[in-house]
Protein backbone atom coordinates (compact mmCIF):
# COMPACT_ATOMS: atom_id res chain seq x y z
CA UNK A 1 0.00 0.00 0.00
CA UNK A 2 1.42 3.30 -0.98
CA UNK A 3 2.18 5.59 1.90
CA UNK A 4 0.07 8.65 1.98
CA UNK A 5 2.51 11.36 1.08
CA UNK A 6 3.28 13.63 3.94
CA UNK A 7 2.05 17.13 3.20
CA UNK A 8 5.01 19.17 2.15
CA UNK A 9 5.71 22.10 4.43
CA UNK A 10 4.12 24.98 2.60
CA UNK A 11 6.83 27.21 1.21
CA UNK A 12 7.10 30.48 3.09
CA UNK A 13 4.65 32.75 1.32
CA UNK A 14 7.23 35.44 1.05
CA UNK A 15 10.47 35.56 2.86
CA UNK A 16 9.97 38.21 5.55
CA UNK A 17 11.84 41.12 4.10
CA UNK A 18 14.90 42.10 6.04
CA UNK A 19 14.32 45.56 7.51
CA UNK A 20 18.01 46.37 7.31
CA UNK A 21 18.05 46.10 3.53
CA UNK A 22 14.48 46.08 2.17
CA UNK A 23 13.42 48.87 -0.15
CA UNK A 24 10.53 51.13 0.79
CA UNK A 25 7.40 50.19 -1.14
CA UNK A 26 5.01 52.77 -2.51
CA UNK A 27 1.67 53.08 -0.75
CA UNK A 28 2.44 50.41 1.83
CA UNK A 29 3.79 50.33 5.33
CA UNK A 30 7.43 49.31 5.28
CA UNK A 31 9.51 48.59 8.36
CA UNK A 32 13.13 49.56 7.98
CA UNK A 33 16.07 49.47 10.32
CA UNK A 34 19.19 51.59 10.07
CA UNK A 35 22.38 51.20 12.08
CA UNK A 36 23.31 54.44 13.82
CA UNK A 37 26.06 53.50 16.27
CA UNK A 38 25.14 56.52 18.37
CA UNK A 39 25.35 58.95 15.45
CA UNK A 40 22.46 61.20 14.46
CA UNK A 41 20.40 59.73 11.64
CA UNK A 42 20.39 63.05 9.77
CA UNK A 43 16.75 63.46 8.88
CA UNK A 44 14.62 66.48 9.62
CA UNK A 45 11.00 65.84 10.33
CA UNK A 46 7.96 68.11 10.19
CA UNK A 47 4.77 67.40 12.08
CA UNK A 48 3.01 67.64 15.40
CA UNK A 49 -0.47 68.61 16.54
CA UNK A 50 0.80 72.14 17.24
CA UNK A 51 2.13 72.74 13.70
CA UNK A 52 0.55 73.19 10.26
CA UNK A 53 1.55 69.63 9.38
CA UNK A 54 -0.80 68.14 11.95
CA UNK A 55 -1.83 64.86 10.35
CA UNK A 56 1.44 62.98 10.69
CA UNK A 57 5.23 63.18 10.77
CA UNK A 58 6.99 63.63 7.45
CA UNK A 59 10.64 63.71 6.46
CA UNK A 60 11.38 67.11 4.93
CA UNK A 61 15.15 66.93 4.73
CA UNK A 62 17.92 64.38 4.51
CA UNK A 63 21.25 65.87 5.45
CA UNK A 64 24.10 65.41 2.97
CA UNK A 65 26.72 63.00 4.25
CA UNK A 66 24.45 61.73 7.02
CA UNK A 67 23.68 58.11 7.82
CA UNK A 68 20.21 58.42 6.28
CA UNK A 69 21.67 59.73 3.03
CA UNK A 70 24.27 56.96 2.86
CA UNK A 71 21.54 54.37 3.52
CA UNK A 72 19.80 55.77 0.41
CA UNK A 73 16.35 54.39 1.19
CA UNK A 74 14.57 57.29 2.86
CA UNK A 75 13.24 60.17 0.77
CA UNK A 76 11.83 63.60 1.38
CA UNK A 77 8.04 63.36 1.99
CA UNK A 78 8.22 59.83 3.39
CA UNK A 79 5.80 59.59 6.29
CA UNK A 80 6.98 58.13 9.60
CA UNK A 81 4.27 56.08 11.29
CA UNK A 82 6.33 54.62 14.07
CA UNK A 83 9.88 55.18 15.27
CA UNK A 84 11.56 53.03 17.92
CA UNK A 85 8.17 51.84 19.16
CA UNK A 86 6.89 55.42 19.49
CA UNK A 87 3.71 55.49 17.44
CA UNK A 88 3.24 58.87 15.78
CA UNK A 89 -0.32 59.67 16.80
CA UNK A 90 -2.36 62.80 16.11
CA UNK A 91 -1.92 63.88 19.73
CA UNK A 92 1.87 64.12 19.69
CA UNK A 93 3.30 67.63 19.83
CA UNK A 94 6.15 68.74 17.61
CA UNK A 95 8.47 68.53 20.61
CA UNK A 96 7.55 64.92 21.36
CA UNK A 97 8.01 63.91 17.72
CA UNK A 98 11.45 65.55 17.65
CA UNK A 99 12.30 63.76 20.90
CA UNK A 100 11.42 60.44 19.29
CA UNK A 101 13.42 61.14 16.13
CA UNK A 102 16.52 62.62 17.75
CA UNK A 103 17.71 59.80 19.93
CA UNK A 104 21.25 58.61 20.44
CA UNK A 105 21.24 54.85 19.97
CA UNK A 106 22.81 51.92 18.19
CA UNK A 107 20.04 51.53 15.60
CA UNK A 108 16.72 52.97 14.61
CA UNK A 109 13.62 51.08 13.52
CA UNK A 110 10.90 52.91 11.63
CA UNK A 111 7.63 52.16 9.93
CA UNK A 112 7.52 54.25 6.78
CA UNK A 113 4.68 55.02 4.38
CA UNK A 114 5.68 56.43 1.03
CA UNK A 115 2.68 57.89 -0.77
CA UNK A 116 2.92 57.95 -4.55
CA UNK A 117 2.23 60.62 -5.66
CA UNK A 118 3.54 62.46 -2.58
CA UNK A 119 0.87 63.95 -0.36
CA UNK A 120 1.68 67.63 -0.53
CA UNK A 121 -0.14 70.88 -0.76
CA UNK A 122 1.29 73.31 -3.26
CA UNK A 123 0.77 77.04 -3.19
CA UNK A 124 2.10 80.31 -4.43
CA UNK A 125 2.98 83.02 -2.00
CA UNK A 126 3.88 86.53 -3.06
CA UNK A 127 5.86 88.75 -0.74
CA UNK A 128 7.10 92.28 -1.33
CA UNK A 129 10.68 93.08 -0.40
CA UNK A 130 10.88 96.68 0.70
CA UNK A 131 14.18 98.55 0.72
CA UNK A 132 15.94 98.16 4.06
CA UNK A 133 13.84 95.18 5.04
CA UNK A 134 14.62 91.51 4.76
CA UNK A 135 12.38 88.56 4.00
CA UNK A 136 13.80 86.99 7.14
CA UNK A 137 13.80 83.40 5.95
CA UNK A 138 16.48 80.80 6.59
CA UNK A 139 16.86 78.34 3.71
CA UNK A 140 18.59 75.00 3.46
CA UNK A 141 19.69 74.50 -0.12
CA UNK A 142 20.85 70.94 -0.60
CA UNK A 143 17.38 69.46 -0.81
CA UNK A 144 16.51 67.69 -4.09
CA UNK A 145 12.98 69.08 -3.93
CA UNK A 146 13.95 72.70 -3.46
CA UNK A 147 14.97 75.05 -0.67
CA UNK A 148 13.78 73.97 2.75
CA UNK A 149 12.62 76.76 5.05
CA UNK A 150 14.64 76.24 8.23
CA UNK A 151 13.87 79.44 10.07
CA UNK A 152 11.55 82.41 10.04
CA UNK A 153 13.24 85.43 11.62
CA UNK A 154 10.99 87.26 14.06
CA UNK A 155 9.90 90.64 12.74
CA UNK A 156 10.93 89.89 9.15
CA UNK A 157 8.62 90.25 6.14
CA UNK A 158 7.79 86.51 6.05
CA UNK A 159 7.10 86.44 9.77
CA UNK A 160 4.71 89.39 9.56
CA UNK A 161 2.99 87.89 6.51
CA UNK A 162 2.67 84.53 8.25
CA UNK A 163 1.96 82.28 5.25
CA UNK A 164 5.38 80.73 4.73
CA UNK A 165 6.21 78.32 7.52
CA UNK A 166 9.19 76.40 8.77
CA UNK A 167 9.54 73.05 6.90
CA UNK A 168 7.91 74.37 3.72
CA UNK A 169 9.89 73.57 0.58
CA UNK A 170 10.36 76.33 -1.97
CA UNK A 171 10.54 74.87 -5.47
CA UNK A 172 10.50 78.09 -7.51
CA UNK A 173 11.44 81.71 -6.92
CA UNK A 174 9.83 84.03 -9.48
CA UNK A 175 9.24 80.98 -11.74
CA UNK A 176 12.92 80.03 -11.56
CA UNK A 177 13.50 76.46 -10.42
CA UNK A 178 15.73 76.40 -7.32
CA UNK A 179 16.18 72.68 -6.62
CA UNK A 180 19.81 71.60 -6.87
CA UNK A 181 21.05 75.19 -6.79
CA UNK A 182 24.06 75.89 -4.56
CA UNK A 183 24.02 78.15 -1.50
CA UNK A 184 25.83 80.85 -3.47
CA UNK A 185 23.42 80.74 -6.39
CA UNK A 186 20.35 80.76 -4.16
CA UNK A 187 21.57 83.55 -1.94
CA UNK A 188 22.61 85.71 -4.89
CA UNK A 189 19.24 85.15 -6.50
CA UNK A 190 17.28 86.06 -3.40
CA UNK A 191 19.42 88.92 -2.17
CA UNK A 192 19.34 90.61 -5.56
CA UNK A 193 15.55 90.64 -5.78
CA UNK A 194 13.87 93.92 -5.06
CA UNK A 195 10.12 94.35 -4.87
CA UNK A 196 7.82 91.42 -5.53
CA UNK A 197 9.00 87.84 -4.91
CA UNK A 198 6.80 84.87 -5.76
CA UNK A 199 7.53 81.62 -4.01
CA UNK A 200 6.08 78.36 -5.18
CA UNK A 201 6.05 76.06 -2.20
CA UNK A 202 5.26 72.49 -1.26
CA UNK A 203 3.95 71.68 2.17
CA UNK A 204 3.68 68.09 3.39
CA UNK A 205 0.08 67.09 3.94
CA UNK A 206 0.08 63.41 4.87
CA UNK A 207 -3.16 61.47 5.30
CA UNK A 208 -3.91 60.27 8.79
CA UNK A 209 -2.48 56.80 9.08
CA UNK A 210 -1.44 54.36 11.75
CA UNK A 211 1.16 51.68 11.86
CA UNK B 1 -20.65 50.45 70.98
CA UNK B 2 -22.14 48.74 67.95
CA UNK B 3 -20.96 51.60 65.77
CA UNK B 4 -17.41 51.13 66.93
CA UNK B 5 -17.67 47.48 66.05
CA UNK B 6 -18.95 48.26 62.58
CA UNK B 7 -16.06 50.59 61.99
CA UNK B 8 -13.64 47.90 63.03
CA UNK B 9 -15.21 45.36 60.74
CA UNK B 10 -15.20 47.64 57.72
CA UNK B 11 -12.37 46.53 55.46
CA UNK B 12 -9.75 49.08 54.61
CA UNK B 13 -9.79 50.26 51.00
CA UNK B 14 -6.88 48.84 49.01
CA UNK B 15 -4.06 51.35 48.78
CA UNK B 16 -3.47 52.28 45.12
CA UNK B 17 -0.53 54.54 44.34
CA UNK B 18 -0.52 56.90 41.38
CA UNK B 19 2.50 56.29 39.15
CA UNK B 20 5.18 58.96 39.59
CA UNK B 21 6.49 60.00 36.16
CA UNK B 22 8.44 62.88 34.67
CA UNK B 23 5.12 64.28 33.44
CA UNK B 24 3.35 63.98 36.79
CA UNK B 25 6.31 65.63 38.54
CA UNK B 26 6.30 68.47 36.01
CA UNK B 27 2.82 69.41 37.27
CA UNK B 28 4.12 69.93 40.81
CA UNK B 29 4.47 73.38 42.25
CA UNK B 30 8.16 72.96 42.94
CA UNK B 31 8.77 72.33 39.26
CA UNK B 32 6.30 74.74 37.69
CA UNK B 33 8.00 77.66 39.41
CA UNK B 34 11.42 76.71 38.04
CA UNK B 35 10.03 75.97 34.58
CA UNK B 36 8.48 79.43 34.45
CA UNK B 37 11.75 81.03 35.48
CA UNK B 38 13.64 79.04 32.86
CA UNK B 39 11.17 79.92 30.12
CA UNK B 40 11.61 83.62 30.96
CA UNK B 41 15.35 83.21 30.76
CA UNK B 42 15.03 81.52 27.38
CA UNK B 43 12.62 84.13 26.04
CA UNK B 44 15.01 86.88 27.11
CA UNK B 45 17.99 85.39 25.31
CA UNK B 46 15.89 84.76 22.19
CA UNK B 47 14.67 88.33 22.20
CA UNK B 48 18.23 89.59 22.53
CA UNK B 49 19.34 87.36 19.64
CA UNK B 50 16.41 88.40 17.51
CA UNK B 51 17.40 92.06 17.96
CA UNK B 52 20.93 91.28 16.89
CA UNK B 53 19.67 89.41 13.83
CA UNK B 54 17.47 92.27 12.76
CA UNK B 55 20.27 94.78 13.19
CA UNK B 56 22.67 92.70 11.10
CA UNK B 57 20.04 92.21 8.41
CA UNK B 58 19.57 95.92 8.21
CA UNK B 59 23.25 96.71 7.70
CA UNK B 60 23.71 93.81 5.27
CA UNK B 61 20.71 94.93 3.27
CA UNK B 62 21.88 98.49 3.06
CA UNK B 63 25.27 97.54 1.64
CA UNK B 64 23.78 95.09 -0.88
CA UNK B 65 21.24 97.64 -2.04
CA UNK B 66 23.98 100.18 -2.60
CA UNK B 67 25.87 97.71 -4.81
CA UNK B 68 23.00 96.40 -6.93
CA UNK B 69 21.30 99.71 -7.54
CA UNK B 70 20.53 100.13 -11.24
CA UNK B 71 21.98 96.78 -12.25
CA UNK B 72 20.01 94.11 -14.14
CA UNK B 73 19.51 90.59 -12.84
CA UNK B 74 22.18 89.16 -15.14
CA UNK B 75 24.64 91.90 -14.30
CA UNK B 76 24.16 91.12 -10.63
CA UNK B 77 24.72 87.41 -11.21
CA UNK B 78 28.02 88.04 -12.95
CA UNK B 79 29.31 90.91 -10.83
CA UNK B 80 32.33 89.65 -8.89
CA UNK B 81 32.14 92.32 -6.19
CA UNK B 82 28.48 91.58 -5.49
CA UNK B 83 29.18 87.88 -5.28
CA UNK B 84 32.07 88.53 -2.93
CA UNK B 85 29.92 90.72 -0.72
CA UNK B 86 27.13 88.11 -0.62
CA UNK B 87 29.61 85.43 0.37
CA UNK B 88 30.99 87.64 3.10
CA UNK B 89 27.51 88.40 4.32
CA UNK B 90 26.56 84.73 4.33
CA UNK B 91 29.66 83.91 6.37
CA UNK B 92 29.03 86.75 8.80
CA UNK B 93 25.43 85.71 9.22
CA UNK B 94 26.15 82.05 9.71
CA UNK B 95 28.81 82.89 12.29
CA UNK B 96 26.23 84.85 14.25
CA UNK B 97 23.57 82.15 13.95
CA UNK B 98 26.05 79.56 15.15
CA UNK B 99 26.92 81.69 18.16
CA UNK B 100 23.22 82.16 18.94
CA UNK B 101 22.51 78.44 18.64
CA UNK B 102 25.44 77.61 20.91
CA UNK B 103 24.23 80.12 23.47
CA UNK B 104 20.77 78.59 23.41
CA UNK B 105 22.02 75.01 23.60
CA UNK B 106 24.25 75.88 26.56
CA UNK B 107 21.31 77.43 28.32
CA UNK B 108 19.03 74.48 27.56
CA UNK B 109 21.65 72.04 28.79
CA UNK B 110 22.03 73.95 32.04
CA UNK B 111 18.26 74.07 32.39
CA UNK B 112 17.89 70.32 31.93
CA UNK B 113 20.59 69.72 34.47
CA UNK B 114 18.83 72.02 36.97
CA UNK B 115 15.54 70.30 36.23
CA UNK B 116 17.20 66.97 36.82
CA UNK B 117 18.08 67.91 40.40
CA UNK B 118 14.60 69.24 41.08
CA UNK B 119 12.81 66.29 39.50
CA UNK B 120 14.96 63.79 41.41
CA UNK B 121 14.22 65.54 44.71
CA UNK B 122 10.50 65.73 43.90
CA UNK B 123 10.47 62.07 42.99
CA UNK B 124 12.26 61.06 46.18
CA UNK B 125 9.79 63.12 48.23
CA UNK B 126 6.79 61.63 46.45
CA UNK B 127 8.14 58.12 46.89
CA UNK B 128 8.91 58.68 50.57
CA UNK B 129 5.35 59.91 51.05
CA UNK B 130 3.97 56.79 49.38
CA UNK B 131 6.16 54.57 51.51
CA UNK B 132 5.01 56.38 54.68
CA UNK B 133 1.42 55.90 53.59
CA UNK B 134 2.02 52.21 53.17
CA UNK B 135 3.79 51.96 56.54
CA UNK B 136 0.98 53.71 58.38
CA UNK B 137 -1.47 51.35 56.70
CA UNK B 138 0.65 48.49 58.01
CA UNK B 139 0.73 50.00 61.52
CA UNK B 140 -3.05 50.22 61.43
CA UNK B 141 -3.35 46.62 60.35
CA UNK B 142 -1.12 45.45 63.21
CA UNK B 143 -3.07 47.54 65.70
CA UNK B 144 -6.32 46.03 64.46
CA UNK B 145 -4.88 42.58 64.70
CA UNK B 146 -3.79 43.24 68.31
CA UNK B 147 -7.26 44.49 69.20
CA UNK B 148 -8.87 41.50 67.58
CA UNK B 149 -6.57 39.11 69.41
CA UNK B 150 -7.13 40.82 72.78
CA UNK B 151 -10.85 40.50 72.20
CA UNK B 152 -10.53 36.81 71.46
CA UNK B 153 -8.53 36.34 74.71
CA UNK B 154 -11.28 37.98 76.75
CA UNK B 155 -13.94 35.94 74.98
CA UNK B 156 -12.04 32.73 75.64
CA UNK B 157 -11.85 33.50 79.38
CA UNK B 158 -15.57 34.27 79.45
CA UNK B 159 -16.41 31.12 77.57
CA UNK B 160 -14.51 28.94 80.00
CA UNK B 161 -15.92 30.73 83.03
CA UNK B 162 -19.45 30.19 81.77
CA UNK B 163 -18.94 26.61 80.64
CA UNK B 164 -21.41 24.57 82.74
CA UNK B 165 -19.81 21.26 81.80
CA UNK B 166 -16.67 22.19 83.69
CA UNK B 167 -17.49 21.43 87.29
CA UNK B 168 -14.41 22.22 89.35
CA UNK B 169 -12.07 25.18 89.43
CA UNK B 170 -9.24 22.81 88.58
CA UNK B 171 -11.05 21.70 85.40
CA UNK B 172 -11.73 25.28 84.42
CA UNK B 173 -8.12 26.32 84.99
CA UNK B 174 -6.87 23.42 82.91
CA UNK B 175 -9.27 24.17 80.05
CA UNK B 176 -8.34 27.85 80.17
CA UNK B 177 -4.65 27.01 80.02
CA UNK B 178 -5.26 24.78 77.01
CA UNK B 179 -7.27 27.33 75.19
CA UNK B 180 -4.79 30.08 75.96
CA UNK B 181 -2.02 27.90 74.63
CA UNK B 182 -3.96 27.39 71.41
CA UNK B 183 -4.66 31.10 71.13
CA UNK B 184 -1.00 31.98 71.53
CA UNK B 185 -0.08 29.69 68.67
CA UNK B 186 -2.83 31.08 66.48
CA UNK B 187 -1.96 34.68 67.33
CA UNK B 188 1.69 34.13 66.53
CA UNK B 189 0.80 32.57 63.18
CA UNK B 190 -1.48 35.48 62.34
CA UNK B 191 1.20 38.03 63.22
CA UNK B 192 3.77 36.13 61.21
CA UNK B 193 1.68 35.95 58.05
CA UNK B 194 0.70 39.63 58.39
CA UNK B 195 4.36 40.59 58.67
CA UNK B 196 5.25 38.52 55.62
CA UNK B 197 2.43 40.06 53.58
CA UNK B 198 3.46 43.55 54.61
CA UNK B 199 7.08 42.85 53.79
CA UNK B 200 6.03 41.77 50.31
CA UNK B 201 3.98 44.91 49.81
CA UNK B 202 6.91 47.08 50.83
CA UNK B 203 9.28 45.19 48.57
CA UNK B 204 6.87 45.58 45.64
CA UNK B 205 6.56 49.32 46.19
CA UNK B 206 10.33 49.62 46.49
CA UNK B 207 10.76 47.89 43.12
CA UNK B 208 8.16 50.20 41.53
CA UNK B 209 10.04 53.20 42.92
CA UNK B 210 13.39 51.99 41.63
CA UNK B 211 11.86 51.56 38.19
CA UNK B 212 10.41 55.06 38.32
CA UNK B 213 13.81 56.53 39.17
CA UNK B 214 15.30 54.62 36.28
CA UNK B 215 12.73 55.87 33.77
CA UNK B 216 13.20 59.42 35.04
CA UNK B 217 16.91 59.20 34.23
CA UNK B 218 16.00 57.67 30.89
CA UNK B 219 13.53 60.46 30.04
CA UNK B 220 16.04 63.14 31.03
CA UNK B 221 18.70 61.49 28.90
CA UNK B 222 16.30 61.69 25.96
CA UNK B 223 16.06 65.46 26.43
CA UNK B 224 19.84 65.75 26.45
CA UNK B 225 20.07 63.50 23.38
CA UNK B 226 17.85 65.86 21.37
CA UNK B 227 20.27 68.72 22.03
CA UNK B 228 23.30 66.58 21.20
CA UNK B 229 21.77 65.44 17.92
CA UNK B 230 20.76 68.99 17.01
CA UNK B 231 24.31 70.17 17.61
CA UNK B 232 25.76 67.39 15.47
CA UNK B 233 23.26 67.99 12.67
CA UNK B 234 23.83 71.70 12.70
CA UNK B 235 27.45 71.13 11.71
CA UNK B 236 26.10 69.81 8.39
CA UNK B 237 23.15 72.18 8.06
CA UNK B 238 25.39 75.18 8.52
CA UNK B 239 27.22 74.47 5.27
CA UNK B 240 24.06 74.65 3.20
CA UNK B 241 22.06 77.29 4.99
CA UNK B 242 21.63 80.97 4.16
CA UNK B 243 19.29 83.77 5.16
CA UNK B 244 17.56 86.24 2.91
Amino acid sequence: RPLTPKPQPSPAKEAASDPTTCEIANNHNTVIEIKLENNPIGIQVAGGCDTLVNTGAVIVNILPGSIAEKDKRLQVFDQILEINSTKITQELTCELIQRAVKQVQSKVKMTIYRADPPEVESMEIELTKKPGKNLGIGFFTSNPRGMLVTDIVTGGIADLDGRIQKSDIVTHVNSEKVSNMSVEECSTLLKAIQGKVTFKILRAKPKKRSS
Amino acid sequence: ASQVEKKEEKKEEPLVFEPITIDSLRQEKGFVKTARKQQKELDAIRKKQSKERMALQKTQNASIERLIKGKSKDEIKNDASIRKLIQEQNAQWSEMVERHKKEEWEMLKQQISDQQDILRKLMEAAQTAQMKQLESKHDREIKELNTKQAKISVETSKEVANDKTLKTKGEKDRRLREKKQNNIKRFMDEKKSATIKQGREKEKLKITHDKQLESLSHDLQKLIDVLKVEEEEYKIIQKFEFFA
